[in-house]
């Protein structure tokens, strides 16, 4: 027997119609801060953002790829990074799939990491991945957008993430940090974050970024987990790289 | 989840713990469910139309961009292909490196 509180059906229905409405307004709040995302005003870039892709040197108009809309999602990579980070691998793992339906709706999904261009590609080759992923190595990017910091800028506690000042993050988390090979100091130089842009007339505007909890939305496995019996139920670091995981427990899942 | 022939005949097709009148045979929906350490099994949630919504992870993206989900009200995802069904525009090049 299950220790959790059990119930007939007629009970379970009335409460998962509390929950409905409740639900209900959520959707409702959710389509409400869309509006709201998109009355924000767009702020002009006019400064040279130099991106290294496949294709070769990009700047930031040519990412859209003639549509006139572009997210980027700040991918934790670091170039010193062995390999992209677990967290942002499984996020990665699931917009994989949305970035071409996106591609055919006016907004072009890239990735944009600081590691160099050769390391991202192989990285992108063993995940087995699609996306396009451009390496802003070199370029002021990851910085103006606060998901990269310097190391005086960790020395100094002039690290702002977020929209708020944060000082020193939570940590060290150093089994997190091993798995992309650095220390804790190296691994948190890089944060995860999204933004969003807009093309028009030929001039790129920045509309929106978000960062920590605002990108949930985004990672499709938690949206999944919020409505399994347990929730997240998370204790410890479990996230692995999806060809990480032992394969005597995940064999008789996903083949 | 599906419908009975009955169902589909009467044109009112309980969803979404309502009733509609609708001509479907099948709608979307998600069930979680719960198996203890002795086997037994129980149903814990379900839910269907926009209460999915968050796992169509393209809208969460969508709902980030400056023309939010830009759909036609009266046909909502009258857009959306088969991902190998998408024609390449000739002005646009692919969505993906590879």
């Amino acid at each position: 027997m299950t220790n959790h509180k059990t119930g007939t059906r007629e009970e379970w229905l009335k409460a998962r119609l509390d929950l409905l409405k409740a639900e209900k307004e959520l959707t409702r709040r959710s389509d409400e801060l869309a509006r709201r995302r998109q009355e924000l005003p767009w702020v002009r870039i006019d400064k040279e953002y130099p991106f290294e892709t496949k294709e070769g040197k990009a700047s930031l108009a040519d990412l859209f790829r003639g549509r006139s809309q572009l997210l980027v999602y700040h991918f934790m990579f670091g170039p010193d990074y062995t390999a992209g980070c677990p967290h942002c691998s499984a996020i990665a793992d699931g917009f994989n799939g949305d970035a071409v339906h996106l591609a055919n709706h006016d907004v072009m999904l890239w990735a944009v990491s600081r590691a160099p261009l050769a390391k991202l590609q192989a990285y992108k080759k063993r995940m087995g991945w699609s996306f396009p992923w451009a390496s802003s190595l070199g370029s002021e990017f990851n910085y103006d957008f606060n998901v990269s910091f310097t190391e005086e800028q960790q020395r100094s506690g002039n690290v702002y993430y977020n929209y708020s000042k944060i000082g020193a993050p939570a940590g060290p988390h150093v089994e997190l940090a091993a798995s992309v090979g650095t220390d804790w100091p190296a691994y948190i130089r890089e944060t995860p974050g999204m933004s969003a842009f807009a093309l028009e007339d030929g001039v790129v505007y920045h509309t929106y970024s978000a960062y920590a909890r605002g990108l949930d939305g985004l990672w499709g496995m938690y949206q999944w987990l919020d409505r399994a019996p347990r929730g997240r139920n998370e204790t410890g670091f479990w996230i692995r790289r999806h060809d990480e995981y032992d394969r005597g427990a995940s064999k008789d899942c996903c083949a | 989840m599906s419908f009975t022939p009955e169902q589909i005949k009467s044109g009112v097709l309980p969803y979404n713990y309502s009733k509609f009148k609708m001509k479907i045979d099948e709608l979307q929906g998600v069930s979680a469910c719960y198996r203890d350490r002795n086997g037994a099994i129980y149903h814990t949630y379900s839910s269907y139309a926009r209460g999915i919504d968050l796992m169509n992870t393209t809208y969460n993206f969508l709902d980030l961009t400056a023309k939010g989900r830009d759909e036609n009200p009266d046909s909502t995802q009258d857009w959306v292909r088969y991902h190998d069904e998408y024609k390449r525009r000739s002005n646009e090049r692919s969505a993906n490196d590879d």
